[in-house]
Order: C-alpha cells, then sequence, then structure tokens
C-alpha cells in the first residue's frame, strides 16, 4: 500500500498522460530523473525526459528534477573554489626531488 | 587504477607529474579542504597524496584518467591514515542506506517541497554548512558528482564500489542535503 505522498506522483503521470515511454513506469521515470541530476543521462534519455516534463504542465516529476538541479547549481556557484596555497606546490616538489 | 605497471624514466617521471597531475592540484586541495573541513589537514592531505602520486607512479599509464587516479589515492588516504588519526568514525551505515534505496520507502522521495525561489537566496556559507553537515562518505558523493564533474563509473573506481552502490549513495546524499536545506530556509522564515 503506497501512501498518499508517493500515489500522487504515481498518479501525476497517468492523468497527465502524456503517453511517452517511461512516462507511467515509476521505475523508469526515476531512474531516468536521477541520470540527469546526476549529470549522465545520454542525449536520448534528455530527449524522453524533455518529452514528457514539456507535456506535464503540472508534472511533479519536473518540480522534483528542477528542485534538485537548483541545489546543484547552487553548489556549482555559490561555494568558494580554494587555490592551492603556492608553498604547498613547492614542498611537494622539494620532497619528491629529494627522493630522486 | 590498472594493476599492470609502466616503466617510466626519471625525466618521464617529473614529466607526467608536471603535465598531468599538477594541474589537477586545485581541484585535489578543493576536495581535500571539503572532506576534512581543516585548512591544515588539507594541505598534509594534500602533500601525502602528491608524494604517494610520484612513488607509485609506474601504476599510472600516461594518457588515462590522471584525475581519477588521484583523486581515488587521495580518497585512500584519507580513509586509511586521516580518518584514523583522527579517530572520525564513519558516520554512514551503508547497509542501511542499501535497505533505503531498495525499500518502497524510496518512492516517497520524489518531492518538489523546496522552492527554487528560495534555494536562489541562499548564500554560500548556508550551502557549504549544509554540505558540511552530511556525514563525509555522503559529501564526497555529492563533491565528486557535482562539483568535480565525474561519471558514475569513475566514481565506482575511486571509491571502490559498484556503479550501483554509487547511485544509491547519491541519491541519499542528495535527500540528506536537501532536508538540511529545507531546515534552514524554515528556520529563515521561508515556507
Amino acid at each position: 500500500m503506497k501512501d498518499k505522498k508517493v500515489q500522487d506522483y504515481l498518479d501525476c503521470c497517468i492523468i497527465n498522460k502524456c503517453g511517452e515511454p517511461g512516462c507511467d513506469d515509476y521505475a523508469v521515470r526515476k531512474d531516468l530523473i536521477q541520470k540527469i541530476i546526476d549529470g549522465q543521462a545520454s542525449e536520448d534519455e534528455l530527449s524522453l525526459y524533455n518529452a514528457i516534463s514539456s507535456k506535464c504542465s503540472d508534472c511533479k516529476c519536473r518540480q522534483y528534477c528542477e528542485q534538485e538541479l537548483a541545489i546543484k547549481n547552487l553548489l556549482q556557484t555559490k561555494l568558494d573554489r580554494k587555490r592551492v596555497p603556492l608553498d604547498i606546490i613547492e614542498k611537494i616538489k622539494t620532497r619528491i626531488n629529494k627522493t630522486t | 587504477m590498472e594493476s599492470v605497471k609502466s616503466s617510466y624514466t626519471e625525466e618521464q617521471r617529473h614529466h607526467i607529474f608536471e603535465s598531468e597531475f599538477l594541474p589537477h592540484i586545485d581541484a585535489m586541495y578543493n576536495f581535500a579542504y571539503r572532506i576534512t573541513y581543516d585548512e591544515a589537514s588539507a594541505k598534509d592531505l594534500l602533500q601525502e597524496t602528491y608524494y604517494k602520486a610520484f612513488r607509485f607512479i609506474e601504476s599510472f599509464h600516461e594518457g588515462t584518467n590522471a584525475k581519477a587516479w588521484l583523486f581515488r589515492i587521495l580518497k585512500n588516504s584519507f580513509i586509511n591514515e586521516f580518518r584514523k588519526k583522527n579517530k572520525e568514525p564513519s558516520m554512514v551505515d551503508y547497509q542501511d542506506v542499501e535497505t533505503y534505496y531498495n525499500s518502497d520507502d524510496v518512492n516517497e522521495v520524489i518531492t518538489s517541497d523546496l522552492r527554487v525561489e528560495v534555494l536562489q537566496d541562499m548564500i554560500g556559507d548556508e550551502i557549504s554548512n549544509a554540505l558540511n553537515a552530511l556525514a563525509v562518505d555522503f559529501r564526497i558523493v555529492i563533491i565528486l558528482c557535482d562539483l568535480e564533474g565525474f561519471t558514475y563509473e569513475e566514481m565506482s573506481k575511486i571509491l571502490d564500489i559498484p556503479i550501483g552502490t554509487v547511485r544509491s549513495r547519491l541519491h541519499r546524499a542528495r535527500n540528506l542535503l536537501r532536508e538540511r536545506l529545507k531546515t534552514y530556509a524554515k528556520s529563515m522564515g521561508f515556507k
């Protein structure tokens, strides 16, 4: 027995009935969404996702995906990227040269 | 990653080190910092990693994925030495993760209960704190995937775990990160 929240998401695609492969299969859709979020989807998979989501104006899977991609974008744009201190590079080189 | 060893001259060893290993040093330093959360420790870990990379350079095949190879050494150094030295226990019960991923409950995570506009208002410190609050093993997969852009296959090799486990760990890590951000958003009065 699925809880209500899960059932809502399963219903989402049943109600919208875009008919795209994978849209009505929760496991396939979940797998596809995860690959997109993780940046591992192929061109074909991206096309499939776009075809599905563009037909569902209130697609909860698309909302979920967009939310996760927004978090990913935050990580990529708002976290400081440090430069390694130059003295560390020198220390590494010195240590290596001593071994040769 | 390969077990077959190459044979390099001294000149070639230094050439590989300069041309294939050093270009990744900033990424390595950031990775070390994000998993130790301490500047001095990150520097130590970085030096140890590069020293080991040079010592074991025969195991590296020129032209293959140097970045993944280096990240793997750093991750192993962290687990085998740094974490042991600092007595930090692993916070992740992997059996729990696998059980979670394979259960029906996992369906529940397809939620969009944190508005994108709220996320966009967050600043770097808040994101950083949320990431750092994750157990290190979850933090590592997020860093490797989202910040360093490794593929499932590369992450699998770096972490010495099957691709399915990489995916399940990533999935769980994202849920935990989202929960942290959601808690923060609520504390700031966002709905």
